[in-house]
């Protein structure tokens, strides 16, 4: 019995790291050819370990384009969508999941039909509407249609879902306002959610591409994934240095993980992402 | 009194002298998918060409790789917002002209810069008859070799299977080989240049068959199945396993010269050929993007501006710099023949064979579809070299499929 559950064990944990190991090696292979000399990029077979820490990527990823200005630009963009989001995502989904209003249910289920239009549907229509509204190469196009979403919205109405009536109904006996029971009690009940919420607005954003592409021209308006683009030409790709700038464009998504992990795959779980 | 008198006046005529100035400027922005070292010499070219036209501020808008340009161009005709000019493949420009969006160069540009420019040039800046485009950022495909291995590269298709099958070796004898004579990357362009090289054309005159089921089609299909067995096959791009000493030769665009400059630093010599005559010629194809201009939302003074910048981008003078910092070719005939360049091909002899192969190069035939067109290629290919039907019938499938979905 007992060597049943060993065994069981042993394969269940070697299964496991059998997993991380194929879900690390892309990083792996990142990190280290960020700091491969040239000539050991694209070797056959791969080389694992760099004979040598070749820092010059860094130095010359960093370089190719102006990084330092798209860095700035994808934190400030990234927290105000965040922060925007989060703010309307919370009126909005309190609306849903605990007021009664005309044509409430229609008014969701329209929200929900709407996420069926895919986004490049919709991108010359709103680039035209950016463009007519004098935004393009600003921070407001980058910006302000972001601190709406719909999933992030639906979310958080199935947590706000869960919390009891009754809460309100004491409320009210105290004399508590709407605004003020949604600040005081439903937004602290709610934090893991609202976190999963900002925490995917914040990546999401941070990694958003083909809008800041669409929309912007000047660099001083781009952000890193666009920066990114630098790095290939029709005839090749700079792997080394687009490693480096890979690496370095992963780290804050990186650090933000560590600290929120539990947040994060609680979201995961909760919302049914893969 | 007098004084003051001056002091207005002069500050006056600055006002509106600088207010002329500053407004008085015509706005061309130009966008391009250039970077690093190729954007340093756009950027040095366009500074020369503000410096002799101070009445004209040319914006340049780096738009990320081509994929990227591709999309932007596509969105903003599509809002009626393109820049005055662009770096553009064939097969994009063919689209924009049917959509009228182009301003045509025939009649606007001279005759003797229309001479100029090197045959293959001039059919990839015509269209429907006309031309619209410039040349800009040109490269041809060439044989890349190994001088440690090879000291006399291959002149035929025989030549090279030859070779091929001497340097395709398992040294260890693990049945696994060490080192492949030819690395062969089944792309599109690839049996395209072979089919062209057996004497095969791609499409009728009024563009409704695609020519690949003959003869040509058949010897170059097959040639790429011989090249296959001592070939490192693979779809990335070559310069790495060519660098590292895995693949002793390869067919590439000169684009990608230091690409491979920087994988076989310190591990092996390399040098570029003209490509291996095949049954029919030794034609290379001409690769790399024109310059036009979008007549479409912007203003005459604004095009007629943008006509000047991309004349001035492909003088010898400018060209021949853009050449020798980049890596690409003059675009002209008098610059490729001009003492300075062939002074500089002196000293860097490996740039000798993309000079030739661009004498003598064809570029592909301009179809709006022209790049899900080269699917039907890939396909082909990809079934030709896992043995999955014979080339006869996989290219006349190909021709049928062309002629249900793209014929025009």
């Amino acid at each position: 019995m007992n060597l049943k559950k060993a065994l069981y064990k042993f394969f269940t944990y070697f299964a496991l790291l059998a997993l991380v190991v194929a879900v690390l090696l892309p990083f792996y292979w990142m990190v280290t050819t960020s700091f491969k000399p040239p000539g050991e990029v694209n070797v056959v077979p791969p080389k694992w370990i760099p004979s040598e820490l070749h820092w010059q990527n860094y130095v010359k990823a960093w370089n190719a384009a102006p990084f330092n200005r798209y860095f700035i630009n994808s934190f400030f963009v990234s927290i105000m969508t965040t922060i925007g989001e989060v703010l309307t995502t919370i009126l909005a989904a309190y609306a849903f999941a605990k007021m009664d209003f005309f044509g409430k249910r229609v008014l969701f289920l329209s929200l929900l039909g709407l996420m069926m239009f895919p986004g490049q549907l919709r991108l010359i229509p709103n680039f035209m509407l950016a463009s007519n509204l004098g935004w393009t190469d600003s921070y407001q196009i980058l910006i302000v249609p972001w601190i709406a979403s719909i999933f992030g919205i639906f979310l958080l109405r199935q947590y706000f879902k869960t919390i009891p009536d009754e809460l309100w109904d004491a409320a009210q006996l105290d004399g508590c306002s709407r605004f003020r029971f949604l600040w005081k009690v439903v937004v602290p009940l709610s934090k893991p959610g609202i976190i999963t919420v900002a925490l995917f607005k914040f990546v999401g954003s941070w990694n958003a591409f083909l809008w800041v592409l669409i929309m912007t021209n000047k660099p001083s308006m781009r952000t890193i994934p666009v920066g990114l683009a630098v790095f290939r030409s029709e005839a090749g790709t700079h792997f080394a240095e687009l490693m480096a700038a890979s690496t370095m464009a992963v780290l804050p998504i990186l650090i933000i993980f560590f600290f929120a992990q539990k947040q994060f795959i609680q979201g995961v779980a909760r919302s049914g992402i893969k | 009194m007098s004084k003051r008198i001056i002091v207005a006046f002069v500050v006056f005529s600055l006002v509106v002298g600088l207010g002329l100035f500053a407004f008085g400027q015509t706005e061309v922005t130009f966008w391009h998918a250039m970077h690093r070292e190729h954007k340093k010499a756009l950027e040095h070219i366009t500074a020369q060409f503000e410096e002799a036209h101070p009445e004209i501020d040319v914006k340049l808008v780096d738009q990320g790789g081509y994929g990227e340009l591709s999309q932007k161009l596509t969105t903003s005709a599509a809002a009626g917002k393109l820049p005055v000019s662009s770096q553009q493949y064939e097969d994009w420009t063919i689209q924009y002209v049917n959509a009228d969006l182009m301003k045509q160069l025939e009649g606007v540009v001279s005759q003797e810069l229309i001479d100029n420019l090197p045959g293959a040039l001039k059919d990839s800046c015509t269209f429907h008859g006309n031309m619209y485009t410039l040349p800009f950022n040109k490269s041809a495909m060439v044989l890349f070799y190994n001088t440690d291995l090879i000291e006399e590269p291959p002149k035929t298709w025989e030549e090279l299977l030859a070779t091929a099958e001497e340097l395709t070796v398992d040294e260890d004898g693990d049945g696994e080989m060490d080192q492949y004579g030819f690395g062969l990357r089944p792309t599109p362009e690839l049996f395209s240049l072979f089919h062209h090289q057996a004497g095969g054309s791609f499409l009728s005159d009024d563009k409704s068959e695609l020519l690949i089921d003959s003869e040509a089609g058949v010897r170059a299909l097959n040639f790429m199945a011989d090249l296959r067995e001592s070939s490192l096959y693979q779809t990335g791009y070559l310069s790495g396993p060519f660098g590292s000493g895995k693949v002793a030769m390869y067919i590439g665009s000169s684009a990608g010269a230091p690409y491979v400059a920087s994988a076989s630093k310190g591990n092996h010599g390399w040098d570029t050929a003209p490509l291996p005559d095949g049954p029919a010629n030794g034609e290379s194809m001409i690769q790399g993007t024109n310059v036009g201009l979008f007549q479409a939302g912007n203003s005459e003074a604004q095009v007629d501006a943008g006509l000047k910048f991309i004349k001035f981008l492909i003088r010898d003078e400018w060209t021949i710099y853009w050449a020798k910092k980049t890596g690409y070719i003059p675009v002209t005939l008098s610059a490729l023949n001009s003492d300075e360049w062939n002074a500089f091909l002196d000293e860097n002899p490996k740039r000798q064979a993309t000079t030739q192969m661009m004498k003598e190069g064809f570029v592909y035939p301009h179809h709006p579809d022209w790049y899900s067109v080269r699917n039907i290629f890939g396909s082909i290919l990809e079934k030709t070299m896992l043995g999955k039907g014979k080339p006869e019938q996989l290219l006349q499938e190909g021709a049928e499929k062309f002629a249900k979905e793209y014929a025009k």
